[in-house]
């Protein structure tokens, strides 16, 4: 670990990535494992709940959601673990979490809007996007910036 | 030693994110282990005396309906039953009962409660299909508004008594039923909404009140 890493920052970017992961990892297990409770317009065809919305082909969003935020996890932890500083790792999360805040905005205008029912783990989900994208960008922008300062 | 530090940390992240995995899908599949009859062949409860009924007790064909008012489709076939069943008067026994999906529904346990109360004062079906009818106004209303925002207002046009709707509405009587037609329908596993059964035996929800009308002609043929 760099012994200027600035601590806070790559904490709390690695704990809401842990937190999404969870989350979406639960959403995950519950869309492969779990009896569904869907309203539904036809028996066994989930028109109305999200399905529609809820995969992209044959994946489902909250597995995308899951990988993701794994990725973010295990950047943070190699930042940490490195012993130079890794501003290229901190801007891949922060790029990764601007993606996936673009996900989430458009995920829960369908919930608002089109599919007019809420989920609250994609909720949840949705804040901890938000949160992971405030702090890796203060992460990134910390470290790029002692990374410009002479040694 | 710095390697080996490095090594523990990358170990640590590796043993939480398998741990939560597997206390997760632990979690989900206990969870799904309770639905008792995911085929749907277990008949539904007979009709008792406080369920809320439309038609004569004395049809020869009953149908029962496990609905959420918060739920889209069934508001959809809010509709088509008002098509359908006005053609079976005396012959069809309609029955509604309550399974809101708590999980995807913030507003279906509170809209039962309500429509729950309205029954008290004489008004459960007028409540349930102002519920339905106005289903997209009081939908997304934060939860711990949607009394004072939405359900005084029908309440008011019903004429009910407020005080006692507001109290009904969290009375022992009208949880202690909702929660007992949650667990029947969870006995028998009725798992969406709405869930119909013809003469207590689970159907596949019709397509349009053509197919509607056809089981019910089904139902009514003698045997």
């Amino acid at each position: 670990m760099p012994s200027n890493l600035p601590k806070p920052a790559l904490f709390l970017t690695a704990i809401f990535a842990f937190l999404g992961f969870a989350d979406a990892a639960y959403l995950t297990a519950d869309h492969y494992l779990a009896v569904p409770l869907p309203c539904s317009l036809t028996q066994g065809c989930d028109v109305v709940l999200n399905s529609q919305y809820a995969t992209v082909g044959p994946v489902p969003v909250a597995l995308l959601g899951a990988l993701y935020y794994l990725a973010a996890f295990f950047l943070a932890i190699y930042i940490f673990s490195s012993e130079s500083p890794k501003v290229s790792a901190a801007r891949a999360i922060q790029g990764l979490s601007g993606l996936g805040l673009l996900a989430s905005v458009y995920l829960v205008y369908l919930q608002f809007e089109i599919i007019r029912a809420l989920c609250m783990y994609c909720l949840i989900s949705a804040t901890m996007t938000l949160l992971l994208f405030l702090s890796s960008s203060w992460l990134a922008s910390r470290m790029s910036r002692q990374a410009k300062l002479p040694a | 030693m710095k390697n080996k530090g490095n090594a523990t940390v990358w170990f640590a992240a590796g043993f939480i994110v398998i741990a939560t995995v597997v206390v997760i899908i632990a979690a989900v599949v206990s969870s799904g282990s309770l639905n008792n009859n995911p085929d749907g062949t277990a008949p539904a409860p007979a009709i008792a005396a406080d369920d809320w009924v439309r038609g004569s007790r004395d049809a020869k064909v009953t149908l029962i309906e496990y609905g959420d008012y918060q739920c889209p489709a069934c508001a959809t076939y809010e509709g088509l039953l008002s098509d359908v069943l006005p053609n079976y008067e005396g012959e069809v026994l309609f029955v509604f009962r309550n399974f809101p999906l708590y999980t995807i529904h913030p507003n279906a346990g509170i809209s039962a409660q309500a429509a729950e109360a309205a029954g008290l004062q004489g008004k459960f079906w007028e409540m349930h299909d102002m519920l339905y009818e106005k289903q997209q106004e009081w939908s997304l209303t934060p939860t711990n508004r949607v009394v004072a925002d939405n359900f005084d207002s029908y309440a008011r046009i019903l004429g009910l008594d407020l005080d006692k709707f507001h109290e009904d509405m969290n009375s022992d009587q009208v949880l202690r039923k909702i929660k007992g037609e949650v667990d029947g329908a969870n006995a028998i596993g009725v798992g969406r909404t709405p869930t119909f059964y013809v003469n207590l035996q689970q159907i596949q929800n019709p397509a349009n009140a053509a197919e509607f009308k056809a089981i019910l002609d089904n139902a009514l043929e003698p045997a």
